[in-house]
């Protein structure tokens, strides 16, 4: 059998910005200690519980985990006029993802021409929507667990920054209305523990005990946000667009015995995905009145790739197969003194390519009710309970939802989180 | 208390000013910068600063927000100018600082101490209560809640 094809990963590719940033931050670091230029810092952990009734989603939740942590530093520079650097490193720990594993989060140079004209080089947070930038730091919000079909915990690496450059400012259009934008070009990372080869393996990964990621790389992304801010204040209509290119995958492993097609049952595979490409367009609104906030947010996405399977030792013809999928929310917040509470209520339908096997259509409904509560400033916690519908953010890539039986689910989520 | 606009044209104007209203029932707030800071400040201007998308002043400097924490006026200009209650502007620079797009307000507990930090921070913005004292400084003032681009503001 033909064996698995060893690329260069993204996550272990000598990329010139990782060869650089160590001198990077030391020269940095200098420049702002030596001269006494203005410097900042903060961070923030976390720790957290997930319990559900049925399922282990995210974490191994059925029996009740805390394997739910976060924790960030993160500084901001200004070593010049209209200069800054803004950096953070972020460890976390969800159920198999993270294992405290420091990243950076970001860290990119940023020179401000004016308030209608910036450009950021370097590791860059991805502007995608409300919250693709924001979805590490869950104390600017007040529930725990973002949209689970728009936001995805599990895509932290590859969704939150890319290694590249961006555009942004700020145009006044008309009276009291400004135009926001922020447009980025650049490369992300595929994790090949990540939630990306997690979704994208689900199905299969219910009939092979011993599938393993091989290989998992990306080359370009790029994509853009505007927000339109319309002179009532506070009131904000979004359109995001993003767009990963080139992403290849690759897993091979064998088909267990009970498997639905008798002649494959047993055999072994390797299976790759081409050229497989990832188009996003989010439309979201957000308005704040006092001590209330509506938000709602729609995601489109559709993929595309070339498909190749060598099974046993036959290799079949390459396939262009195509997948698509639709998530929305709308939220509503109130505050009460020193109080956050926020209801939520989200879909999510994918139409997935057949791999091997025909797809089952996934879906999931979601009702979740939140509450924070503000103790100090620097020390909030967090309650939340949701009511599932559904099995379409189930991952199974670590065995972890080996058998899906049961559609209505409960998720209970607490969290502590310190910030300084 | 200052007087509010009045008979505003039209529908967003209307619902603007009830915006401005239900925050902000008293308008003794008075912004203050350090005195090198030539810089002609417009109520468009101010806005932006305090929502984060203009972070220098026109000579590069980098603005540097100063307020006195738990104070009624600071919350009645930021109520003023960003819509925001004082949490909700917290969590909002929250989200600029944390993603690396700006750096926080510093917030102070007496007026010396925040007067202290605008005299030796070449870019500080501080903001306090009309009739606290602010003498060696160069002050922003607006007279009434006009949310307009074309508005006169009035500073020296």
């Amino acid at each position: 059998m033909k064996s698995c094809p060893v690329r260069p990963s993204a996550s272990t590719s000598s990329h010139p910005l990782r060869r650089f940033l160590p001198l990077f931050i030391v020269l940095l670091a200098f420049d702002c200690l030596a001269l006494g230029r203005e410097f900042e810092f903060g961070g923030f952990i976390s720790t957290g519980y997930l319990k559900s009734s049925h399922y282990n989603y995210l974490a191994d939740s059925e029996e009740g985990t805390t394997a739910f942590t976060e924790m960030g530093l993160h500084g901001s520079w200004t070593p010049r006029k209209r200069t800054t650097v803004n950096g953070e490193i972020f460890a976390f720990e969800l159920g198999p993802y993270g294992n405290y594993e420091p990243k950076i989060d970001y860290l990119f140079l940023d020179y401000n021409f004016s308030h209608q004209f910036g450009i950021q080089i370097g590791r860059v947070n991805r502007e995608f929507g409300l919250y693709t930038h924001l979805k590490d730091i869950d104390i600017t919000r007040a529930s725990i667990l973002l949209p689970m079909g728009t936001y995805d915990h599990r895509y932290r690496y590859n969704s939150s920054a890319v290694e590249g450059g961006a555009a942004y400012g700020t145009f006044g259009i008309l009276e009291d209305t400004y135009l926001d934008y922020f447009a980025y070009l650049g490369r992300s990372e595929v994790n090949e523990d990540g939630g990306l080869v997690g979704y994208a393996l689900t199905n299969l990964s219910r009939h092979s005990d011993d599938l393993a990621i091989c290989a998992a790389n990306s080359k370009t992304t790029f994509g853009g946000q505007l927000w339109l801010n319309p002179s009532l204040e506070r009131f904000r209509v979004g359109l995001g667009f993003s767009r990963f290119q080139d992403i290849h995958l690759a897993a091979d492993g064998n088909f267990n015995p009970d498997f639905p097609s008798p002649f494959l049952a047993g055999q072994g595979f390797l299976l790759e995905a081409n050229d497989l490409n990832v188009s996003n367009l989010q439309l979201s609104a957000e308005y704040a009145i006092g001590n209330w906030t509506f938000v709602g947010e729609k995601l489109w996405t559709d993929t595309d790739f070339q498909f190749t399977a060598l099974i046993g030792s036959t290799l079949n013809p390459p396939q262009d197969l195509v997948s698509d999928s639709q998530s929305w929310y709308l939220s509503v917040e109130r505050q009460f003194g020193p109080f956050q509470t926020t209801l939520t209520y989200s879909e999510e339908s994918n139409n997935s390519a057949r791999i091997v096997l025909p797809a089952p259509p996934r879906t999931s409904k979601d009702l979740q009710l939140a509450l924070r509560y503000d103790i100090y400033d620097f020390w909030s916690m967090k309650a939340e309970i949701h009511d599932i519908e559904g099995t379409g953010r189930l991952f199974n890539q670590f065995q972890q939802n080996p058998v899906l039986d049961e559609s209505d689910w409960t998720l209970l989520a607490l969290k502590s989180t310190f910030s300084y | 208390m200052r007087p509010q606009a009045t008979t505003p044209t039209n529908l967003r104007r209307a619902l603007a000013f009830l915006v401005v209203l239900g925050l902000s029932l008293s308008l003794s707030a008075k912004a203050f910068v350090n005195a090198s800071n030539q810089e002609a400040i417009d109520e468009e201007r101010l806005k932006l600063i305090l929502i984060g998308k203009e972070r220098f002043w026109h000579s590069g400097t980098e603005v540097a927000i100063a307020l006195l924490k738990d104070d009624a006026h600071s919350a009645d200009t930021l109520a003023r100018y960003s819509d925001m209650t004082p949490s909700k502007f917290r969590n909002y620079w929250r989200r600029i600082a944390f993603s690396g797009r700006g750096k926080l307000p510093r917030t102070f507990n007496t007026l010396e101490e925040l007067r202290r930090y605008v005299r030796e921070t070449e870019g500080a913005l501080g903001i306090v209560a009309e009739d606290d004292a602010i003498a060696g400084f160069r002050l922003i003032r607006f007279e009434a809640p006009t949310l307009s681009k074309n508005a006169a503001p009035s500073s020296r």
